[in-house]
């Protein structure tokens, strides 16, 4: 099958990895999934967002941490809708905007909205986990941000759902008891393969007591959700249908917890003959078997190291190793893996970082890779603005959207950043299409774009 | 008393037009200090605030730990430069591990908080030392936080007696000192008042005494003594020949210390003197050791009191104790903190500002450090013969006076903006405060304007210049920050 991908993208960029032979970032790549539970019937599932507020309230938060923690301890909390004010109850705004005379700052401090792109880190974070992100605001308020952020998706204050959580914080142990069940779940994941695979493993935790089956064998269980383990499934599976099951009991005080917190994660690498890879996660993908046993689907609570409660330790990680600049480089797609015919000047000086390619207006830089390659992550350095993006793939000549970060979402997110990292589900592709698209009225440079692949055995 | 009150109430009228929307970086929280009480230290794990509290990030985190911790009275800090085998700055050398929670969008490779840490400290008038742990590759156990360099060097992995590699690098060998001493170089580079070595930590597995039996040691070590096959893990001889190698990179980094003017000190466990790692009575004869740090036990107690007496005689020196632990009411902990001042203890180190900050027993240095009340003056006469603006915010109650009329009072947590009517002649500003019970800080902070007749303006803001009968003015906080957040802008308070 003809496998093209496309992303399409608006940009700012700036950046450069810096390339010292042996240093190491513990915990990259990160690794994939995200926790997943059962809502109950009657659910609130909306939070108001006040970071104006939280930050006075919780002095010290700031940057990615303040978004990851803030949404996580509301995810745990069975909340997957957020709406994020712009500005905040005095009306300062709460993010980089045109009117900077209007950006809440607390200059000694160094807290100054005008500094860091929270509508990107929300947004990043809805790509992620598919949560969803609509920001509020007077109708002046929304039009002043859809000039910077044209694509995000925006309402009107008295759109907040009434009861909703926020808007500070969300107490997550107290609304988790209202919004998610607490009882034994059987969670499956049902899947075709075309053939029985050669190598397949499993990495699962979860929140009190999980045991785990596949095609009906019993695989392991384990009661500490801070470790995750790792099993060997790929004798268990067949061609054609499998179904991984999952019985999940909240249970208190088991090994290595306090208490124990609702919750599934697992993600899984199968590789079938001929070296192909396939991945899945746990994601909205995976059923929940009901009474009747109907299946019904989950609800995301989390994602790993979103605060303390899902603060995972070390063995529980992607297979693949931590990298150091050298095996960095060795993941990142090189212009002799490209198809030397068909790929541009202007497309190799991207991937080899010497480019300095001036965007005004869009632009859609072609990839053609010279066969297959398994990506998880599109790194693009430069500097500029506005970003927005959306991964497509193209199947028979029509554009249809692939998995993580983007699947199901109805539109794409907007993002205005220095440095952006699109990390996703790793997907093969055979051509890629970069669509750079600057905020209007803008031109901006880009450096680099980096192709992240799997190494496959 | 009505006449002040109204008096009172004319002054207290919001400035409008020009008014200051920020708190000036030269403003800063002041609060006297006891000269008769020992300095309070205590030791910061950003880590551990950015998991555990208010995931604390970047600048507003930073500074937010050490605004918080000064105004508690702690005079210096101990900023954590690594957890297990993860380093918590932006390091550059080869071969460190940084540490990267993803979820919790802590990349701790593009933020330098250890220079945050040093030039946030300073400003406050903080002696910043960086806390060095360069036994640990990993914390707890074995697979939480471990280094890479683990990984990638097996050639250097240390032995125990019954032979088992350990999977953990020796400093028997001089490319592993020398990656140690790169990242101690690193740390002094970021301009901490000195650098603290922590023996308490000693990794996971811990290093033990029957840890390096490596055969190229052995040989070594039969060369010098004489002693062949495998000496006993508490063999002296053996024990301080090992802890040697240790020496040699404590040499180093001292001397490193030295040639840029910081001091060098060391941690170590009451446990032993002598170990296969450490050999404190040797490095304090050789006189590298600025101070010697003692773990203790808690709570402190006759064994704590005897344990520091032998070791101050057995090694000349004072050793100042570290409680390990933090158990005990607020009224216990205060009544630990003047028990070790009744034993002459000089410096009190607090295990850590996560504990201090959690249970909100900022109110134990604060008691212990802080004045109850206290009345400071400004250290110049000043012109407000055309008036001028003052901005006031304390977590004392305060009356303000300029000579001897009173410009304004308020209760803590409150921000208030006076208008300076013209006064007639020059004089001082002063502040009377008086803290409530259990207060968690100290601190008043003012900043405005003096206005003179022909309209010069001078800039008038609380520093550590002021002065006090009660003991020695310091910064107890930048204002702006928590726990002196105190926005200025048009809408008043939070």
């Amino acid at each position: 099958m003809k496998t093209s991908l496309s992303v399409i993208t608006a940009l700012v960029l700036f950046a450069g990895i810096s390339s010292h032979a042996a240093r190491y970032r513990a915990h990259d790549p990160a690794w994939r999934g995200v926790w997943i539970w059962q809502r109950t019937e009657g659910a609130m599932t909306a939070a108001t967002v006040d970071m104006g507020l939280y930050i006075v309230k919780h002095p010290g938060a700031w940057g990615e941490s303040l978004i990851n923690r803030m949404a996580g301890n509301a995810m745990a909390a069975g909340v997957d809708q957020f709406y994020v004010r712009l500005a905040d109850q005095k009306g300062h705004l709460l993010y980089p905007a045109a009117d900077d005379a209007r950006v809440l700052r607390f200059n000694n401090w160094g807290v100054d909205f005008a500094t860091y792109d929270y509508p990107l880190a929300w947004m990043k974070l809805a790509n992620r986990t598919g949560v969803s992100v609509t920001f509020t605001g007077s109708q002046k308020d929304i039009d002043d941000f859809k000039v910077r952020y044209p694509l995000a998706k925006t309402a009107l204050l008295d759109a907040e759902p009434a009861g909703a959580f926020g808007p500070d914080a969300v107490n997550s142990e107290e609304a988790e008891k209202k919004n998610l069940v607490n009882h034994a779940l059987t969670i499956v994941r049902d899947f075709e393969l075309k053939a029985a695979p050669t190598k397949a493993s499993l990495c699962v935790t979860a929140g009190g007591y999980y045991e785990l089956y596949v095609n009906d064998n019993q695989v392991g269980m384990d009661a500490d959700w801070m470790r995750g383990e790792t099993y060997d499934v790929a004798p268990l599976l067949k061609a054609g249908s499998n179904r991984i099951t999952f019985i999940v009991t909240p249970e208190k005080g088991m090994a290595g917890t306090e208490k124990a917190h609702p919750g599934l994660l697992f993600n899984m690498n199968i590789q079938v003959p001929g070296g192909r890879m396939e991945f899945m996660d746990s994601d909205l993908a995976c059923r929940i078997v009901g009474k009747d046993g109907q299946l019904v689907k989950p609800c995301i609570t989390g994602f790993e190291g979103a605060g303390p409660r899902f603060r995972l330790k070390e063995p529980f990680r992607n297979n693949r190793s931590v990298l150091d600049e050298g095996k960095f480089k060795e993941l990142t797609v090189a212009v002799a893996e490209c198809d030397g015919a068909a790929l541009t000047e202007e497309a190799k000086a991207l991937l080899e970082g010497k480019a300095s390619l001036t965007v005004d207006g869009k632009k859609t830089v072609v990839i053609p890779l010279a066969k297959p390659i398994c990506l998880y992550e599109v790194r693009i350095q430069g500097a500029a603005a506005g970003v927005a993006c959306r991964l497509v793939e193209l199947r028979d000549g029509q554009e249809s959207l692939v998995a993580a970060p983007f699947a199901g979402r109805e539109e794409p997110p907007v993002a205005v950043t220095n440095e952006l990292n699109l990390p996703f589900t790793p997907v093969k592709v055979k051509e890629l299409r970069v669509e750079l698209a600057p905020m209007p009225g803008r031109k901006e440079t880009v450096k680099q774009i980096q192709l992240m692949k799997v190494k496959e055995d | 008393m009505k006449r002040l009150l109204i008096f009172l109430g004319m002054l207290s009228v919001l400035v409008g037009h020009g008014e200051e929307t920020q708190w000036r970086s030269d403003a800063f929280a002041i609060w006297p200090v006891k000269t008769d009480f020992p300095l309070q230290t205590s030791v910061v794990s950003w880590s551990d605030w950015l998991v555990f509290m208010n995931a604390h990030s970047r600048e507003p985190g930073v500074r937010a730990i050490i605004n918080e911790m000064t105004g508690s009275g702690i005079r210096q800090l101990w900023w954590r430069t690594f957890g297990g085998g993860h380093c918590l700055y932006s390091s550059q050398v080869d071969g460190v591990t940084t540490g990267n929670y993803a979820g919790q969008g802590a990349d701790f490779s593009k933020f330098n908080s250890l220079k945050e840490a040093v030039n946030f400290g300073h400003k406050l008038g903080l002696t910043v030392y960086a806390w060095y742990t360069p036994m640990e590759e990993a914390h707890g156990w074995a697979d939480n936080v471990r280094s890479r360099y683990t990984d990638m060097h097996p050639e250097m992995s240390d032995i125990d007696q019954a032979g088992k590699v350990l999977n953990v690098p020796s400093l028997f060998y001089e490319t592993y000192r020398k990656y140690k001493l790169d990242l101690a170089i690193e740390m002094l580079e970021c301009g901490p008042d000195g650098i603290v070595i922590d023996f308490e930590r000693l990794g996971a597995p811990p290093r033990r005494n029957n840890w390096g039996y490596i055969p190229a040691l052995l040989e070594e070590y039969e060369k010098v003594h004489g002693k062949g096959g495998k000496p006993q893990p508490n063999d002296p001889d053996f024990m301080r020949f090992r802890a040697n190698f240790v020496g040699m990179l404590m040499r180093d980094i001292a001397a490193e210390a030295k040639k840029r003017g910081k001091r060098f000190m060391i941690m170590f466990p009451h446990t032993a003197l002598l170990t296969a790692h450490t050999d404190i009575e040797t490095w304090n004869k050789e006189g590298f050791v600025d101070d010697f740090y003692m773990t203790c036990g808690w709570p402190f107690d006759s064994v704590t009191q005897e344990l520091l007496e032998r070791y101050r005689q057995k090694l000349g020196r004072r050793i100042l104790p570290i409680q390990y632990g933090f158990f005990g009411t607020v009224p216990e902990l205060i009544a630990q903190g003047q028990k070790l001042a009744s034993w002459g203890v000089e410096d009190i180190t607090w295990f850590e500002t996560t504990y201090l900050h959690g249970r909100d027993k900022y109110a134990i240095p604060t008691t212990l450090a802080c004045t109850p009340q206290c009345e400071m003056v400004s250290p110049t006469e000043l012109d407000f013969s055309g008036g001028g603006e003052l901005s006031v915010y304390s977590s004392a109650e305060w009356v303000l006076r300029y000579g001897d009329a009173v410009l304004g009072q308020g209760k803590p947590g409150q921000v208030v903006k006076l208008k300076v009517p013209a006064q007639a002649a020059k004089g001082r500003l002063s502040i009377a405060a008086k803290l409530p019970p259990n207060a968690l800080a100290a601190g008043v902070g003012l900043q405005g304007v003096a206005i003179s007749q022909s309209g010069e303006r001078t800039n008038v803001a609380t520093d550590g210049t002021w002065t006090s009968g009660e003991g020695a003015v310091k910064t107890t906080g930048l204002m702006g920050i928590p726990p002196f957040l105190a926005p200025l802008d048009e809408k008043g308070d939070l």
